[in-house]
């Protein structure tokens, strides 16, 4: 290694990018905090509570119909503001996170309902998502899984929309049968009732589909 | 809940897709929502901040409109009126006398106070033939003892009782307590108070029943009891309901007069006008009963003449209308529309239009 002559030492340093955009942060305020200064009317708290929320909004609207949907934007600025105006609905009886993600679905389920156009859910959702498979495996490989969720996803586009909302969110999303009567406005029941029978529905086209049925049992073999 | 087959393994599938982290928003799109979410929380506070205004207004208004209901609730109450000591208790309510006007006759024992004049049981009260007497009573009751009017009170306890000897009285009965009566006496007949208002006058002229007493209720019901049977009377309805209401026309509460202070004057009531126009009255209706038309209208005649404008003035008018169309004289229309330009919706109104119409 040549060093200098003068035997000064070369050190290493962290510089700021001056390109970068700057960005405000706020004090940290914990969850508790967080939520008594927006129950408080503090509109201080707004950048940590749009930092702290944002995330979790992002990811279940960009599951439901994608960051490319035109509307992406609108929908986490309008879930955001609906978390603020329920916030006193939040009573801590399960996770903040769990909370947002419940309140995002349902302003997309709303948005949804309202399209003239392109009503289904994953419409925007298929390629996007599927392009990011967690397929480390050959390419063709790849190809596979994609092919076999583009063509479930064709199925279940046929389907009548208030179970296919019902399987997605219990089945796909994770969203507990609770969850799930609040996303969609029913009673704990009818969702049930809704998620039974579109499983059964989607088996059943499944069923009838040989080619589809086989790839998927090929999958579930493989992984 | 077990999951058919094929639904199980497509969620699956679905599942496996793994949501990157999204990219940090463009800074206008962050600033912007932001913003959107500083507005949020500033409108829930004002919401909030409303709401609670809203919820204290509901509450201070709920407060008052009790208190207020308690205020009146009490106000109904026979103890808690304005009238204060041993007189306003259970059992003795306190009347005070105000005169409507000057000259009115007052005959009782006690002396004026501020208010007027406190009056109880074994009190009567006279009014002279162009003034009126308001009596208040600390029970909510007003009394208004018409021109010519003679009321004696009999008694002011748990039953009231009120004895009308003649002209017209009108009461307005403020809600009795559970076991309170309101009676009115009469010579031939006895009215107690079910309702609120109601007048019990004492006319010259008997029905064909030899009744005296007229009784007409505005609101509410009044029990008239007469030789031993009871008869309901109810707003709009007249007693008895076979006989004209010789009674001067009802004062609608709304014009009944304000008391004015004023010094009673002495008694005048025997020798008032009043009992020359009775007694020209009993004239008229003695004469026409004997057959002899012309005494009748001539009693009649020189009654209207004298007292143009006396208590008796429909009544003689009305009997006037009965005694010409009886003789068939060729004065009955215009005795009958003289009767109704001075009456239009007086009590022989329907006998007079009859005339008019060529009825026989």
């Amino acid at each position: 290694m040549a060093t200098s002559s003068t035997g000064t030492v070369a050190k290493l340093r962290l510089v700021t990018d001056a390109t970068s955009t700057p960005t405000t942060r706020t004090p940290a305020l914990d969850d508790s905090e967080l939520l008594a200064a927006v129950r408080g009317g503090d509109a201080r708290a707004a950048t940590a509570f749009h930092d702290r929320m944002r995330p979790q909004v992002e990811r279940t609207v960009a599951r439901l119909i994608g960051r490319k949907d035109a509307d992406h934007e609108d929908v986490v600025q309008q879930a955001l503001i609906e978390l603020v105006t329920t916030i006193d609905r939040y009573r801590g009886e399960c996770s903040l996170d769990s909370w947002a993600s419940t309140i995002a679905a349902h302003i997309v389920y709303k948005h949804i309902r309202r399209r003239k156009v392109e009503r289904r859910i994953f419409s925007a959702l298929a390629p996007e998502v599927l392009a990011q498979t967690r397929s480390s495996a050959r390419a063709g490989r790849e190809a596979v899984l994609r092919n076999a969720a583009s063509r479930v996803i064709e199925h279940l586009n046929s389907l009548d929309e208030a179970k296919v909302w019902a399987f997605v969110l219990h089945d796909v999303c994770g969203f507990d049968l609770r969850e799930l009567a609040r996303i969609t406005r029913v009673s704990v029941s009818a969702a049930q009732t809704r998620l039974v029978r579109g499983r059964r529905e989607v088996h059943a086209l499944i069923a009838n589909d040989p080619e589809l049925a086989g790839l998927l049992e090929s999958v579930e073999g493989e992984s | 809940m077990t999951t058919p087959r094929y639904a199980r393994l497509a969620s699956r599938l679905l599942a496996r897709s793994e949501i990157p982290a999204a990219p940090p928003p463009a800074p206008a799109d962050r600033a912007a929502t932001i913003a959107a979410v500083a507005v949020a929380i500033r409108a829930r506070a004002r919401r909030q901040r409303l709401r609670v205004g809203v919820l204290s207004m509901i509450g201070v208004a709920a407060a008052f409109a009790l208190a207020f209901g308690l205020s009146r609730y009490v106000a109904q109450q026979p103890h808690a009126s304005a009238f204060s000591g041993p007189s306003a208790a259970r059992g003795a309510v306190q009347i005070v006398a105000r005169l409507v006007n000057a000259n009115a006759t007052l005959e009782f024992p006690q002396t004026p106070n501020a208010d007027g004049w406190t009056i109880g049981a074994g009190s009567r009260v006279f009014a002279p033939l162009d003034r009126r007497v308001m009596l208040s009573m600390s029970s909510g009751t007003s009394v208004l003892v018409h021109e010519g009017g003679d009321m004696s009170i009999v008694g002011t306890g748990a039953v009231q009782v009120f004895r009308v000897d003649a002209g017209s009285v009108e009461f307005q009965v403020a809600k009795l307590s559970p076991g309170d009566r309101f009676l009115v006496d009469t010579s031939d007949a006895e009215v107690e108070v079910r309702g609120t208002r109601f007048r019990v006058s004492i006319v010259p002229d008997p029905c064909a029943n030899g009744v005296l007493t007229r009784v007409s209720v505005t609101e509410g019901v009044v029990a008239v009891r007469r030789a031993g049977g009871e008869v309901r009377v109810r707003p709009g309805e007249q007693w008895p309901a076979d006989c004209d209401q010789a009674a001067i026309p009802l004062v609608p509460a709304s014009a009944l007069p304000r008391a004015a202070p004023a010094p009673p004057a002495t008694s005048e009531r025997r020798d008032s006008p009043l009992g020359e126009q009775n007694a020209l009255f009993a004239v008229a209706v003695d004469a026409r009963r004997r057959g002899d038309t012309s005494g009748a209208i001539a009693a009649l005649e020189q009654l209207l003449s004298r007292y143009p404008s006396g208590p008796l003035d429909e009544s003689a008018r009305a009997e006037r209308l009965r005694v010409v169309r009886a003789a068939g004289s060729t004065r009955t229309p215009g005795v009958a529309r003289d009767y109704l330009a001075r009456y239009p919706n007086g009590f022989a109104r329907a006998e007079a239009e009859a005339v008019l119409a060529g009825a026989p």
